[in-house]
């Protein structure tokens, strides 16, 4: 599983297990971290990404039967821009509905379900599309740094 | 899944010794977290400072493992490093743990 690298874009396949995801966070971060990215805006970045990947290994695929995930990653000066596309199961669109955490109830903690709401706070744009038996997520995170250091 | 324990005065201390709490790991922490706390009566102060990275996963299992120390018992939290207290602040889960900055801080808080 060689990376592709042409120009600022970089392509992986991820066969869909834990230890594959967490590889995959690791060689994206590292593909997109320039001096120019700020630190905070990379912690977002890797959150989101283990997010998403981990949603995919979770509930897109078995983990009987883990299948491939393919990565594409183009990052600017303004924006980095990942999408990700499965042959797993389709993704309950409310996921993707934007609301907001309700407060935890000390009495009853929940163990889950932070996923969507880490990933729809720190990404910029969040796009679904099921198409022909497959799942084409697209995220965008926005670079507003860049604005700044060339300005100065 | 590195997991360590130490006692001071009336609180057990336990210092996780990976720079992540992730899915690959979230159910093996947790079942390292009930050893760990089995035998705690007191205050259990989960030092973090040397994770640098959980996910919602791992999230979930210090929340479990807060769960299963018992009815009404806290785990207190030290060390946050930028990502974990960031993770802990978007998902309103400092709310519901005390968070301290470093080990010695949780260690000086008046807790009783």
């Amino acid at each position: 599983m060689e990376p592709d690298r042409t120009s600022d874009r970089l392509r992986l396949s991820v066969i869909a297990t834990p230890l594959a995801a967490r590889q995959a966070v690791i060689d994206i971060c590292s593909h997109v971290a320039k001096p120019g990215v700020a630190p905070a805006r990379m912690e977002d970045i890797r959150i989101v990404l283990a997010e998403v990947l981990n949603n995919i290994v979770e509930h897109a695929y078995s983990p009987r039967a883990p299948g491939r995930i393919r990565v594409s990653v183009t990052a600017t000066p303004e924006a980095v821009e990942v999408e990700l596309s499965d042959f797993g199961t389709p993704l309950p669109t409310r996921n993707l509905s934007a609301r907001t955490l309700p407060p935890p109830n000390p009495d009853d903690l929940p163990e889950g379900g932070f996923g969507w709401h880490l990933i729809r706070t720190l990404a910029d744009q969040v796009a679904y599309e099921r198409r022909a038996g497959c799942n084409h997520l697209s995220l965008r995170f926005d670079l507003p740094e860049h604005n700044a250091s060339v300005s100065q | 899944m590195s997991l360590s324990s130490t006692v001071a005065g009336d609180a057990r201390i336990i210092t996780v010794g990976t720079d992540r709490i992730d899915a690959a790991m979230a159910i093996q922490f947790k079942e390292d977290m009930r050893t760990q706390t089995a035998d705690a009566t007191g205050r259990v102060i989960l030092d973090l400072s040397e994770v640098e990275f959980i996910d919602s996963s791992g999230l979930g299992a210090i929340v479990a493992s807060m769960k299963q120390l018992g009815e009404g018992r806290k785990l207190d939290l030290a060390g946050l490093t930028p990502i974990v207290e960031k993770v802990f602040r978007l998902t309103r889960m400092d709310t519901i743990f005390d968070l301290f900055p470093t080990l010695d801080a949780a260690l000086s808080a008046d807790r009783r």
